[in-house]
């Protein structure tokens, strides 16, 4: 499945960076480094290049800021995005409440980055990640009303720019069911280890 | 989990009927059946009978209300349920909501009373789910997402297997067209259903 020098790029907010040491090719402590030591092992002889530029704190519109530089000029063969948490942030903060031109804007800078990729690298695979809680005793459940609606637009883009898709919501809910969620998050919206493994492979199941 | 004689249940509302007779065992033509031609390709030594009591229409109200005779009493050793749009839908159609709150306590209800009376009974529980094919019924998803939310809630609190169908739908449908696997974006076509069918079996074998 993975031509020659195929270059993966990861992007996103806290959950990918996962404490890597920015201005470095540092790839973290999280799924992006997991895949890469798949990867590595497994296909040594692709000379797979995987690169991280997850950075904390960031929504879609700050993705966007850096698009250029850290999308489109890195040319990867697959890039691989997941946002939205932190365009639920403030809801979460101010009450719960769900502020539509928030979602808007979300949705407007998540298209013109996909927009971007499909004009810029016509044969690039894009694959959206769906943003999630992982319901540990910290979860509230009105944490959800925002995320909701951040969920449905990246379904939506999914269909409308027929990506990869993977439900991580639904599947990080499928697997807390049966095991402990404590196993693979402390706060609900960052993994831990088990968490980050989880992800790594819901990720290569679909894309390897 | 699949073991010698054993009785699966069906139970839900007309995605699990799928247009079966009434008057008879017909299993209908979704994925209950789908799941029962598999089982008997590929385990016909382990002797599984399976029961679909899915009713068209149904509410988890009217599920509990026939809870006794078609669930049960009917001894099951493996009971799926997809019960939910009907909830929902309901609210958009004919003015009729049910709160979360209500839903989330009935399918408590119900799900207690199994685990009381057939403490071995393994339980499945089916997220419901929109197949985007309908951007109306899109409008849908305020009142139904806290639905799936509350039964992810209720597969934890009784151990059940969860099968997280509306962000599966949701995959399948990011590269196919999703016209392939329904015509009204709540009932599956046969694709879809077969889909279905796959995703339990693929957890309860």
């Amino acid at each position: 499945m993975f031509k020659k020098d195929t270059v993966i790029l990861f992007q996103g907010d806290s959950v990918t960076a996962a404490e890597r040491k920015y201005g470095t090719d540092d790839l973290g402590e999280g799924y992006a480094a997991k895949i890469n030591a798949y990867l590595q092992t497994f296909y040594p002889d692709k000379n797979i290049k995987v690169i991280n530029k997850g950075v904390d704190g960031h929504k879609a519109e700050d993705l966007l800021v850096r698009w250029q530089e850290e999308c489109i000029d890195l040319k990867p063969d697959i890039i691989s995005v997941m946002v939205g948490m932190n365009d639920c942030w403030k809801a979460i903060e101010t009450g719960y409440e769900n502020d539509p031109a928030i979602t808007e804007n979300f949705e407007n800078c998540y298209r013109e980055m996909l927009t971007r990729v499909r004009n810029e690298l016509p044969d690039c695979r894009i694959i959206l990640l769906e943003p999630f809680f992982i319901p540990t005793k910290r979860f509230k459940v009105e944490w959800r009303v925002p995320l909701y609606s951040k969920i449905e637009v990246v379904r939506r883009l999914a269909r409308e720019f027929r990506t990869a898709y993977i439900p991580l919501d639904g599947l990080f809910a499928e697997l807390c069911v049966q095991n402990d969620p404590e196993e693979y998050s402390a706060d609900s919206v960052h993994p831990i280890d088990g968490g980050h493994n989880f992800i790594a492979k819901q990720w290569l199941k679909r894309v390897e | 989990m699949l073991k010698k004689n054993m009785t699966i249940l069906f139970q839900g509302d007309s995605i699990t009927d799928a247009g079966r007779n009434y008057a008879t065992d017909d299993l209908g033509p979704g994925y209950p059946a789908k799941v029962v031609a598999y089982l008997s390709a590929f385990c016909a030594d382990k002797n599984i009978k399976v029961i679909n009591k899915g009713i068209s229409g149904n509410r988890v109200k009217d599920l509990k209300a026939r809870w006794k005779e078609e669930c049960i009493d009917l001894k099951p050793d493996i009971l799926s349920i997809l019960i939910g749009i009907n909830d929902t839908w309901r609210k958009y159609d004919m003015n009729d909501p049910t709160s979360c709150e209500a839903f989330e306590a009935t399918y408590r209800e119900i799900l207690t009373e199994v685990k009381e009376k057939l403490p071995d009974c393994k339980i499945i529980l089916l997220e419901p789910f929109i197949i985007p094919v309908d951007p109306q019924k899109e409008e849908w998803r305020e009142d139904l997402d806290p639905k799936i939310g509350a039964v992810r809630r209720l597969a934890r609190e009784f151990n059940a297997v969860f099968i997280p169908l509306d962000g599966l739908y949701q995959e399948l449908c990011s590269q196919n067209d999703a016209g392939l696997y329904s015509g009204d974006g709540v009932h599956p076509n046969d694709a879809g259903h077969a889909f279905l069918a796959e995703q339990w079996l693929k957890r309860v074998l």
